[in-house]
């Protein structure tokens, strides 16, 4: 059905509520630009209201459709976690794994199918504290994966408890009186770590989100993506920086384009609580990946 | 030597002219239709606040699942300019921009 037939239209919306599918089912109904990528009958999502993960998966989607990257050819691999929902909504070839261990499945999947196109999209608690050896080693062997973490500050599924991304101050149900602890820093620690392509972007910035998403698609070797994403229900709500779309502006206020940073000031991309965050491409390299390596390896032990 | 032939009309003189020039200080203004999926919407208000026009709002009844979905506001129909950044922003796909053919 088009929407021009639907009376409702003239004032600008539509219903999909009163008007299904000649069948009478609504999965039939394919409205939204986007729903030939989304499994668009499990619509509505589970996220909740003012959360960033439908976003950053709008992105992503996006980045599939620019990049090229045949249906077929498009693997999603999640773990545990608000953001590894995903694996639910988008139309591609996905497997939820246990907690953490997203990495290490999809590192196998790339391996037995180098042609696929392999995609990690997890939150921070999957894989930063639960799965942090598994990031910080398939980084080291450059695996050919692209690895977008969805950072919220907490564990949002469980309840807003502090994890290993909690800036130092920042209140969460297990840190009442303020985080004592330092936070990770995703870029560094990735880029440390060995990965090819590292960016990090805020979900208000959709559009450069989508320009990365399909810049790091079409490359190879171990790419990480970090999303600031808004937690309006424990990380905004305890630390009062307000509803989703107030959160999304405060995080988009405070950054500063890396490529504005002059090289000598000293600006780190540490996430101190309400200090300018540093958003941007740190690092972008053509390197030999892990499967480069391994197939010279072969062809010796062949010899 | 790598030069490019330019496109070049011919007057009924047989003089070779230059194409008529598009004027560059008129700015082309695009519009489109906001088509918003109710049964979507979670009323998180992404797309009212970050519209360039403003031309959103959180309209006054509730859809099944208990949200208020958003609406466009009485009389601005005609302001979009089709940038399509609710499209993108709204993590419900619940509304999208058909751009109109000028």
């Amino acid at each position: 059905m088009t929407d021009e037939e639907t009376p409702a239209s003239a004032g600008g919306t539509i219903s999909a509520e009163v008007t299904p599918a000649p069948n009478g089912d609504l999965a039939a109904l394919e409205l939204h630009p986007y729903d030939h990528l989304l499994r668009s009958e499990a619509l509505p999502h589970i996220w909740c209201q003012g959360c960033g993960i439908g976003t950053a998966l709008g992105a992503l989607l996006h980045g599939f459709e620019h990049a090229s990257v045949p249906v077929e050819k498009r693997v999603i691999v999640s773990g545990i976690g608000c953001s590894s929902r995903v694996v639910y909504y988008a139309k591609t070839d996905a497997y939820h794994t246990t907690h953490g261990r997203a990495i290490p499945f999809a590192t196998g999947v790339k391996l037995t199918n180098p042609t696929l196109n392999v995609v990690v999209f997890a939150g921070d608690g999957d894989l930063f504290a639960i799965g942090g050896n598994h990031f910080m080693h398939a980084a080291r062997r450059n695996m050919d994966l692209l690895v977008v973490c969805i950072n919220n500050f907490n564990y949002g599924m469980t309840g807003g408890q502090g994890g290993p991304t909690t800036p130092e101050g920042a209140l969460s149900t297990t840190t009442p009186y303020g985080n004592a602890e330092r936070p990770f820093n995703l870029p560094e620690f990735a880029a440390a770590a060995g990965a090819s392509y590292v960016a990090r972007w805020t979900t208000l910035d959709v559009r450069r989100l989508q320009a990365t998403f399909t810049e790091a698609l079409a490359r190879h070797g171990f790419r990480f993506v970090e999303v600031l994403a808004p937690c309006p229900v424990s990380f905004g709500k305890t630390n009062k920086i307000g509803t989703g779309a107030e959160e999304m502006e405060y995080y988009y206020a405070l950054e500063i384009l890396k490529s504005r940073i002059e090289s000598t000031s000293h600006v780190g991309t540490e996430i101190v609580l309400h200090r300018p965050i540093v958003v941007g491409k740190f690092v972008d390299l053509e390197r030999e990946t892990f499967l480069d390596r391994y197939a010279r390896v072969v062809a010796k032990a062949k010899e | 030597m790598g030069s490019v032939a330019l496109p070049r009309s011919t007057s009924a003189s047989g003089i070779a002219r230059s194409p008529a020039r598009v004027p560059i200080d008129k700015p082309v203004r695009h519009h489109g239709t906001v088509h918003i999926i109710e049964s979507r919407c979670k009323e998180c208000e992404f797309c009212v606040v970050f519209c360039p026009e403003k031309m959103l709002e959180i309209s006054d009844r509730y859809t099944s699942r208990g949200y208020r979905p958003a609406r466009v506001k009485a009389g601005k129909e005609g302001d979009c300019i089709a940038c399509r950044f609710c499209e993108d922003v709204c993590p419900e796909y619940a509304i999208y921009v058909v751009e109109d053919q000028p």
